[in-house]
């Protein structure tokens, strides 16, 4: 029923936009705003990723680390970018990079809200107008022509410009679709007195700067109709608090995009304007007077509404953190248990617990179990990687038919499914290998199945290697290099399934040992393949760049099937421990091998 | 029969490497056994074998078995020398 409903809601939604644009110019022109201003985030939490691990981490984390270090943070920045907005967009990037953790953020975002009030100081003071905006439309240009070049760094750079620029882009657009609501706006309409009429002022604060997504503009209309005696100075103040809240919306906005993290931070954003807020409206006439105490001493005039509101601006704001900063660790708590990230799609270990830990047998049994779990969790991602089903590969139906059933290229994202079905499971085996009794950790037993772990996952490096040339050839309309590629892909079927034989115990019982024959063969075909590929080049069979690739691919199967058989003699085990230590003894070297292949060879 | 057990019991752990030797002992031993069963069981399997690919691959694997027995006995002889060596020293230290 879940699935019926998945699929029908994306069509319906598409739907219902196309029959709005069809509608409505207005409504198209703010939905391309919202997917710039939304494509825009995208790009800019890529551009920061490329600076995770290094510099940028490091200044931001030395510059975040303590409280008032992170709020200083967001004071400087608002400062000098003036846009609370985009300080908070960015701050939600960073978070859902990974670049800073949450209270961290939220000190920045409480900061960003105090600095933002330094924009009328700034105009008041100096005469000082700073419009970032006006770089958008440069930085979009600066930043496509960064993401074409090579460089991590330059390319990141280039993601974070474009990202800005598509921001203001897409801020621009949906003003535009807005614009035709900008004339409804009339507050003398509204005039109601007392608290009733302060909410409701704010309230409309709220609409129209969502609506002009710009608490300046907001506070350009509430001077005008102060000055028009529109409204009174209360419901001015209103409308200012109003504002405040209002400009939270582009930050939400931002994190539609985002991770848990991001919608974390707005989330907090929207409750600390919140209750700013409604603490300022409460309290509206000590605010008041306050702000007549402050005009009165630093000699704004009776009727400078501009300062007058830009006084009250930042008190609130400042009323308001040192009214949440003591609370943050709650804030943090309370917006981590609401606002949780979406249930784990990766795999949980099944072997590794608490009991396991008592006992050095049992410890090392969990560690085989579970690495046992994510071999067979890699044997779904090999088969799917060689673009062949898994039940096939272990089938008995002769490897040829196997390889005709799958001629066709299989789109299979490698790396998603190591994400969800081996990276957590290593992990935990990692992290429990640290935890068993000391004597255990250096057990030979315990070292081998590391090893183990470690051959699964060079086998899955060499399958995402191998996949991307592989998909192109068993494709080609060049049959030599088709066929040199099912070879490979033959090759690396007819060893899981050797390997397959020999672990469910329908060989005689030296499994360990069973394995130096497949090393031999794997040798041999080494050998052979080579001289193989030197003929097809030499008679022009294959293209030089063809052979380049099957020279790489032959050196990753071989690496493939070197550490497939690897994990085979990690694993298996004889029934007494005594003789599993002496099949390993007697097991062959690479040497010993390579002198049996000699002695074939005469 | 018990008594007898329990002696062994506290000898073993009063000659921790001695039991040590003897388990590497045991284990060679046993695993060079199935060797020699499993390099019959190939030397059967080749006589009876009319694919010729087949045959050269079990041929190879009788080639590395017989490398496997080699290095096994030639271990445990080595094993059982120093073994040899180990004893008389231990009943004159000086």
């Amino acid at each position: 029923m879940t699935n019926v409903l998945r699929k029908i809601v994306l069509p319906t939604i598409l739907a219902i936009l196309a029959y709005g644009f069809w509608l409505s110019p207005d409504f198209k022109a703010i939905a391309a705003g919202v997917a710039i201003f939304l494509f825009g985030m995208l790009a800019l939490e890529e551009g920061f990723r490329a600076f995770t691990g290094g510099s940028l981490e490091q200044i931001l984390k030395r510059s975040t680390n303590r409280l008032w270090k992170s709020l200083s943070f967001g004071i400087v920045t608002t400062t000098i970018m003036q846009s609370s907005s985009l300080v908070s967009v960015i701050t939600i990037s960073f978070l859902s990079a990974g670049l800073i953790g949450l209270s961290e953020g939220l000190g920045i975002v409480f900061g960003a809200n105090l600095g933002t009030t330094t924009g009328a100081w700034l105009v008041a003071g100096f005469g000082l107008k700073v419009n970032i905006a006006a770089y958008a439309m440069p930085m979009l240009v600066f930043g496509v022509i960064l993401i074409f070049q090579s460089a991590k760094k330059l390319k990141g750079l280039g993601y974070i410009f474009a990202g800005l620029g598509f921001l203001f882009l897409g801020i621009h657009y949906m003003k535009e679709g807005f614009e035709a609501f900008r004339e409804t706006i009339n507050l003398a309409e509204y005039a109601v007195s007392g608290y009733p009429g302060l909410f409701l002022f704010a309230l409309i604060g709220v609409a129209a700067t969502v609506i002009m997504q710009s608490s300046h503009a907001t506070l350009v209309i509430i001077i005008t109709a102060l000055a028009a005696q529109q409204i009174t100075y209360e419901n001015a103040l209103a409308l200012a608090i109003g504002a405040n809240v209002g400009t939270t919306i582009t930050a939400i906005l931002g994190a539609l995009g985002s991770n848990e993290k991001g919608r974390q931070l707005a989330g907090g954003h929207l409750i600390f304007n919140v209750v700013t807020g409604f603490v300022a409206i409460l309290f509206i006439h000590q605010f008041k007077s306050g702000v007549d105490f402050i005009s009165a001493m630093v000699g704004i005039g009776e009727s400078d509404y501009t300062l007058k509101l830009a006084v009250f601006h930042t008190l609130f704001n400042l009323a308001g953190i040192l009214i949440m900063v003591p609370l943050i660790g709650r804030l943090v708590h309370f917006l981590e248990k609401v606002i949780r990230a979406a249930p784990s799609q990766f795999a949980v270990p099944a072997y590794l617990n608490e009991s396991a830990l008592a006992f050095a047998d049992t410890a090392i049994e969990a560690v085989r179990n579970e690495t046992l779990r994510v071999y067979d969790n890699a044997h779904e991602i090999i088969a799917r990687g060689l673009s062949l089903g898994r039940s096939d590969m272990f089938s008995e139906i002769p490897i040829e038919d196997v390889i005709k059933r799958h001629s066709r290229a299989l789109a299979f994202d490698l790396d998603a499914a190591y994400e969800r079905d081996i990276k957590s499971l290593y992990g935990a085996i990692i992290t429990f290998c640290t935890r068993v009794p000391v004597e255990v950790q250096s057990s030979h037993e315990l070292s081998r199945i590391r090893t183990a772990n470690q051959n699964i996952i060079t086998v899955l490096k060499g399958v995402k290697h191998l996949q991307k040339n592989m998909n192109e050839y068993i494709n080609s309309d060049n049959a030599y290099i088709r066929d040199e590629y099912n070879r490979i892909r033959s090759r690396i079927i007819r060893v899981i399934r050797r390997l397959d034989k020999i672990g469910s115990g329908n060989e005689p019982d030296v499994a360990v040992l069973s394995l130096d024959a497949l090393k031999l063969t794997l040798e041999e075909n080494a050998t052979i393949l080579n001289e193989r590929l030197e003929r097809l080049i030499r008679s022009h069979h294959i293209t030089a760049d063809m052979g380049v690739s099957l020279i790489n691919d032959s050196n990753y199967s071989y690496e493939i099937i070197r550490n497939l058989i690897s994990v085979s003699s990690n694993l298996f085990h004889a029934g007494a421990r005594a003789e599993t230590e002496a099949e390993h003894m007697i097991a062959l070297e690479d040497h010993e091998i390579s002198s049996v292949l000699e002695e074939n060879a005469k | 029969m018990k008594l007898r057990k329990l002696l062994k019991k506290l000898n073993d752990y009063l000659n921790e490497d001695e039991k040590q030797l003897q388990d590497k002992d045991d284990g060679l031993s046993s695993v060079l056994k199935k060797l020699k069963i499993k390099e019959m069981d190939i030397q059967h399997k080749i006589e009876i074998e009319m694919d010729e690919d087949e045959r050269k691959f079990l041929e190879q694997e009788l080639k590395i078995v017989h490398s496997q027995r080699e290095k096994g006995i030639h271990l445990l002889s080595e094993m059982r020398g120093r073994k040899n060596v180990q004893k008389p020293e231990e009943q004159n230290p000086a």
